[in-house]
């Protein structure tokens, strides 16, 4: 059973928020941006126990007030929902269905289970208190009648989906306590058998003997203290001893910890004298040791695990980083992640990645979605374009719901329209639709950005807008100018990205788009910078939006290496010709110059362009000599990145 | 581990009875005559399969003819496997399909909350609604339409949906009318989020008919299907049956009689076991033995039956299983003048002889007709008697206002709960109020009329018991509307009521009071038996709906004689049976008579007869008289047929 989408509302930062849940999800974004709210409004839904009546699981600063004079009673009520669901018909075990039937909802026509569990909390008026309940909701939503409204249901349901929260700091001291919320089950779920525990206590107890015989002096402290009883007339038969080690097996396997050779070493050291890496890591590996052996004999042999990771990078040196996001899989269970670390998302797929945003008071999430939804009502004109289209379109019709995993074209969008007949309502509906599926991207873009964010150690995702450019040299020549401009692009949280050795223009302004980064694009103005142009207009973008983010090297057939010199920087490549010992064949002033320079300069670009750059430091060069049009591109994406 | 009584249970098991009970797996059809053990058979399996499977989370369904049926099953097996009530579910069709409404009924637009119409009075007025609807619509539609309820039930009852029904009809402009009428009242039912009877199996059978993905649920979750009183499932519901299998199923256990239909005229049929036969290739095992009654009996029950063709030719006659008793077991009275004077010697019978234990004596007659004259008769006896039916709603004020008080909270603008709390409560504490002002006043407020209702009556000025009343039902409420709560501290303040009504001795309270401890057992009988059937966490709208299906009848009373219609009797037995009206026109009924003597309609009342009087524990007593309302009767075939008679009529 997998917990397939969560819908936050109301809850500290998160005021209206649905996320889609993988089998591993990572959150990203910057601090404060809602992750921990996240995975703490996911702990409360699903707790360990069953709440007791009243109460509610939140403090007052749980719920989401913006005015001033907002408080508990006043703001609306917090909504976490769950939705855990089958990816495929019959995927949950029969044992489990029976087990759980009373609130498993079935879809009728897809013939998936799903189950809806709602923690929502409120002002009541009539109870004058604030009132938390859980329910078990049907499909559309509605909390369920009859035997799905039992309130001993979620004691049911609980044993099922266990939530374990390992937060950023993971101190093994904690972790492996023996009242921690693994290595504390697994020492209190192990079995000695009677007659075990008999022969371990007798031989503890022999042990304890000889280790007191072992110097007299002890029996000599023994019998002092003996007098403490004639004292106190504690009773009689009562016994003074020392116990130089537990007598209980329990007692012992209370003080049981782990120890590690380190490679080389002779002596084993115990786990919370190595650095903070190792028992962080350990830590992650102690809940896969619960989750292995533990987990299903403790519940039911259907009970699935949810771990809630903060952090996991938390001590970790990039390597080993890394090894843990591609281990991921490894790890069983569902996993839900927050990261900081551009080394664990490096090796996350786009596709299991939500971004939080913080937009005031207000955090948003954004994910590359590949499926688009519009709730429409059903006509048979409808059914047929779905059945005519069924690669594209899906209608269904328990839930209303028109789906699209592609983008809808235009001649679509007409045939749709048409379908609805004076209904602007369904109409507002399918143009919102059509428009949020230009943001799709299909499983090929999505690779091939997966290529490129492992070799960019995926730290684009942590920027805050984006510049996009042809190759490496505008790559160069863009931050260098930002510098002079005195905005550097690494403090306002701009990345500068070189777009054609790493995928196509589309590729990031799709993701771009997708998670919701502002971006601007410079081109060259040739035949080739046109063909960047016309793919990215292809992304759905307005006019009025390409003309503002695309923008070509003024002048036709512009490229970078005319472009400088014709903006002011022909002199200082005719130097660097010449250093490198290459003769021209004009003079300056003479006609061709510019170009010869050019060309001269194009067939070694990249060389050229770190002379340059490299003469022009030296030289002390300042602001005043950034060409205008880039000039006016810096400084607008860092104004994006700052807003 | 069992427990000792399901040990002892299972131990007392005849082979063939444990044969049945230990089936594996495969459909199988138990054959079981009256009196064979039948229930501990099925209890006995149920508790079977669940004592060996504890550790696991799969139930079992079990389907009953009555809801009294299912409740005595259930306490049995309950305490056979104590601790594996949540995984039963034990109930009538009806039941099931309310059950089952309620989790899935939305696919079919059907809210969870659904209100269940019972009285034909009730539905009578939504028929009325709909064809006054109907007619503005067509002219087709004239007011006699109105009567057009059977026909609606019957369309129904053969799972003949609105849209379908037009071409079902020999004359061509009824199919056109019901073609308006019929969806008209189904529109009037979902206006008021109701459904009657036959639409709970209607809509269920839909569910699983047009979205096999519950079917499967339910296959899974209740992978043992038993059904009891299997001859007398209609075709709905076996269509329903087949619909909730898929058409298979390795665990179908049927229980069933062929000599025992009686429901034929609501669409049971001698067909049904052997197309379940065909349908699932089950198997057959017999249990002929008959553990109940005297073999005197027996015999006479094997002569009657014999003369009946419809039966499974394979049929094996009953055997007795008890001794011959040393007594006079079977007895016919003497043929007096006419139905008065017979039951006047029933009446005088039953004096003489049961006057200690009229408690286990009861009268059965085919029709309610003669038994009301035969109720009259012990009444002027002195016998004290009760006549047993079905009781759909409360009739004491206090249980009308606590029935409707919930009610109303669960349907919030029933115009009809708010009167009959008005009116019931003016009865209670004098307290005279117009609905209609409350109806008013909640359009302009727009609260629930109960709110509305309790906000009205905190203005007025009332007295110190009526102002508790009204509390209560605020506390209630406001307080998570906890109904067994209210019901609790409703019946409390009934209490004080009675208490303030005998301090002022005031005699229209003494009647508004007068079948309440009646009533109020009753209410707490099924409190109790609803919850153990749907468990603890009752929601109101689920007890509501099988309060619905429940009948309100209170449980006989001691040292009263029962009087009841051969169908009422129906797997009951008792100690002394008398079988009254034994003539021709009466048992068998005059339309088999006129079907013929050899039509269904005849084999059918032979059945009757033969069920009547195979309830029999000591003594079965028949009468006959010559005159029934004025017209000269033969006596009945059945009594020679049974050899109680020789054949021209003279006593053996």
């Amino acid at each position: 059973m997998k917990l397939r989408e969560v819908t936050i509302k109301n809850f500290r930062c998160l005021v209206d928020t649905t996320v889609p849940i993988d089998d591993s999800t990572v959150l990203i974004g910057e601090n404060n941006s809602g992750k921990t709210a996240f995975l703490d409004a996911l702990r409360i839904a699903l707790p360990r126990s069953i709440p007791g009546r009243g109460g509610t699981p939140f403090d007052e600063y749980d719920y989401h007030m913006c005015k001033a004079g907002d408080s508990p009673q006043t703001c609306e009520g917090i909504i976490i929902e769950l939705w855990f669901r089958e990816d495929m018909p019959e995927e949950w075990p029969a044992s489990l269905v029976q087990a759980l039937n009373d609130f498993i909802q079935t879809d009728p026509v897809t013939d998936l289970d799903s189950i809806g569990l709602r923690l929502s909390s409120k002002y009541d008026q009539a109870a004058g208190e604030i009132v938390s309940k859980w329910d078990f909701l049907a499909l559309d939503g509605q909390p369920l009648g009859g035997r799905g409204a039992r309130i001993g249901n979620l004691g049911t349901f609980l044993p099922y989906i266990r939530l374990f929260y390992l937060s950023a700091v993971r101190d093994a001291d904690n972790e492996f306590a023996p009242r921690s919320q693994f290595w504390g089950r697994i020492l209190r779920e192990l079995k000695i058998s009677e007659a075990q525990r008999k022969t371990l206590s007798e031989e503890l107890e022999r042990l304890n003997a000889e280790l007191l015989k072992a110097d007299p002096r002890l029996e000599q402290v023994v019998a002092s203290l003996g007098e403490v009883q004639t004292v106190m007339e504690l009773g009689l038969g009562q016994n003074t001893s020392i116990q130089a080690l537990p007598i209980k097996p329990w007692d012992l396997m209370s003080k049981s910890q782990v120890v590690m050779k380190a490679s080389g070493a002779e002596i084993d050291f115990p786990l919370s004298r190595y650095g903070d890496g190792m028992q962080s890591l350990a830590v992650i590996f102690l809940f896969q040791a619960y989750f292995k052996v533990f987990l299903k004999p403790v519940f039911h042999p259907e009970t699935e695990a949810i771990l809630a990771l903060e952090e996991p990078e938390a001590h970790l040196h990039p390597q080993a980083t890394r090894a843990l996001a591609a281990n991921l899989d490894r790890i069983q269970g569902q996993k839900i992640i927050s990261s900081h670390s551009p080394y664990f998302i490096q090796e996350i797929p786009f596709k299991k990645i939500r971004m939080f945003r913080r937009d005031g008071p207000i955090s948003k999430v954004v994910y590359i979605k590949q499926r688009f939804t519009a709730m429409v009502p059903q006509a048979e004109e409808l059914v047929r374009f779905c059945t005519d289209n069924s690669t594209k379109f899906s209608y269904h019709s328990g839930t209303s719901t028109l789906s699209a995993n592609g983008r809808m074209e235009d001649r679509e969008y007409r045939q749709l329209l048409k379908i609805y007949p004076g209904q602007s309502g369904v109409h507002a509906r399918l143009k919102q639709l059509r428009d949020e599926s230009q943001l799709y991207l299909s499983n090929d873009d999505l690779n091939q950005l997966d290529t490129f964010a492992k070799r960019i150690r995926g730290e684009i995702l942590f920027a805050r807008a984006w510049l996009l450019c042809e190759g490496q040299c505008e790559y160069l020549l863009l931050r260098y100018f930002a510098e002079l401009l005195g905005k550097p692009l690494d403090r306002a949280g701009v990345a500068v990205i070189d777009f054609q050795n790493n995928g196509s223009p589309t590729a990031f302004v799709g993701l771009a788009r997708a998670f919701g980064i502002p971006w601007i694009m410079i081109c060259d103005n040739d035949r080739e910078g046109k063909k960047f142009i016309e793919q990215v207009k292809d992304c759905g973008l307005t006019g009025n939006e390409c003309d503002e983010l695309v923008r070509p090297l003024p002048g036709s057939e512009m490229e970078l290496e005319k472009f400088l010199v014709n903006n002011g920087f022909a002199n200082d490549c005719r130097e660097i010709l010449e250093e490198q010992g290459v003769l021209l064949t004009t003079k300056e002033g003479e006609a061709g110059f510019e170009g010869e320079i050019a060309s001269r300069i194009s067939r070694g670009k990249m060389g050229y362009i770190i002379s340059l750059i490299e003469k022009l430091r030296a030289m002390g060069t300042d602001g005043t000599r950034v060409p205008q049009f880039l000039g006016t591109a810096i400084n607008d994406i860092v104004a994006k990145a700052v807003s | 581990m069992s427990t000792k009584e399901f040990t002892a249970a299972w131990k007392e098991l005849s082979p063939i009875q444990r044969k049945a009970a230990d089936w594996d797996e495969g459909p199988l059809l138990v054959l079981a005559g009256p009196g064979s053990g039948k229930t501990r058979v099925l209890t006995c399996r149920i508790a079977h399969i669940l004592d060996s499977s504890q550790d696991e989370n799969f139930r079992v369904l079990a389907l009953t003819f009555t809801n009294k049926a299912a409740d005595e099953m259930r306490n049995r097996v309950t305490n056979y496997v104590p601790g594996q009530e949540g995984r039963i579910f034990l109930g009538t069709f009806h039941s099931f399909c309310a059950d089952v409404l309620r989790q899935h009924g939305t696919h079919l637009n059907v809210n969870p909350n659904f209100n269940i119409y019972g009285q034909d009075e009730d539905l009578q007025a939504i028929l009325n609604d709909a064809v006054d609807e109907a007619k503005n619509k067509s002219n087709l539609v004239r007011d006699i339409h109105k009567e057009t309820l059977p026909v609606i039930q019957r369309l129904k009852s053969r799972l003949i949906l609105p849209e379908a029904c037009r071409d079902k009809f020999q004359d061509p402009e009824l199919g056109e009318v019901m073609a308006i009428v019929y969806p008209a009242y189904e529109e009037q039912l979902a206006k008021r989020n109701a459904l009657d009877f036959s639409s709970l199996i209607l809509k269920a059978y839909q569910l699983f008919a047009r979205f096999p993905a519950f079917a499967k649920r339910y296959q899974t979750v209740y992978p043992y299907i038993c059904v009891d009183e299997f001859q007398d499932t209609n075709q709905a519901q076996y269509s329903l049956l087949r619909a909730l299998t898929r058409n298979e199923s390795k665990n179908l256990f049927i229980v069933a009689d062929d000599d025992q239909i009686i429901y034929q005229w609501n669409g049971a049929s001698h067909k049904r076991i052997d197309e379940f036969l065909t349908d699932y290739s089950a198997m057959v095992v017999q249990i002929p033995t008959n553990y109940r009654c005297p073999p005197e009996i027996v015999e006479m029950a094997n002569n009657l039956i014999r003369h009946n063709f419809l039966r499974r030719p394979d049929k094996q006659p009953l055997q007795a299983a008890r001794a011959k008793s040393v007594g006079k077991t079977v007895r016919l009275l003497q043929r007096l003048s006419d139905l008065d004077a017979e039951v006047s010697e029933v009446a005088r019978d039953i004096k003489g002889l049961h006057s200690r234990h009229l408690g286990s004596v009861a009268i059965l007659g085919r029709s309610r007709r003669i038994l009301e004259r035969a109720e009259k008769a012990l009444c002027s006896e002195g016998v004290p008697a009760v006549i047993s039916q079905r009781k759909d709603e409360f009739e004491s004020g206090p249980l009308v206002w606590l029935h409707s008080i919930l009610r109303l909270t669960n349907d919030k603008q029933n115009l009809h709960y708010l009167e009959a709390i008005c009116g019931s409560f003016a009865q209670l504490t004098q307290v005279e109020i117009d609905s209609e002002d409350i109806v008013i006043q909640a359009r302009a407020s727009n609260l629930g009329y109960l709110h509305q209702w309790v906000k009205y009556m905190r203005q007025k000025p009332l007295g110190m018991l009526a102002r508790e009343g009204v509390d209560r039902v605020a506390q209630f409420l406001s307080g998570g509307t906890d109904f067994r709560a209210f019901s609790k501290s409703t019946l409390d303040w009934f209490g004080r009521l009675i208490e303030a009504q005998r301090q002022e001795e005031d005699d229209q309270t003494t009647e508004v009071f007068a079948r309440y401890e009646e009533e109020r057992s009753v209410w707490g009988e099924l409190m109790l038996d609803i919850t153990e059937s749907l468990g603890d966490e009752l929601t109101l709208e689920a007890f509501l709906q099988e309060l619905q299906i429940h009948s309100k009848e209170s449980p006989p009373q001691p040292d009263t004689v029962i009087l009841m219609t051969i169908h009422g009797a129906k797997g009951k037995e008792f100690e002394h049976v008398y079988l009254i009206g034994l003539v021709e026109d009466e048992l068998p009924s005059f339309q088999s008579r006129q079907r013929g003597d050899a039509s269904l309609e005849m084999e059918e009342e032979r059945r009757n007869c033969f069920v009547a009087i195979t309830r029999t524990i000591e003594t079965l007593t028949l009468s006959y008289a010559e005159r029934y309302r004025g017209w000269l009767k033969e006596p009945s075939r059945f009594l020679s047929e049974m050899g109680v008679l020789g054949e021209k009529g003279g006593k053996e």
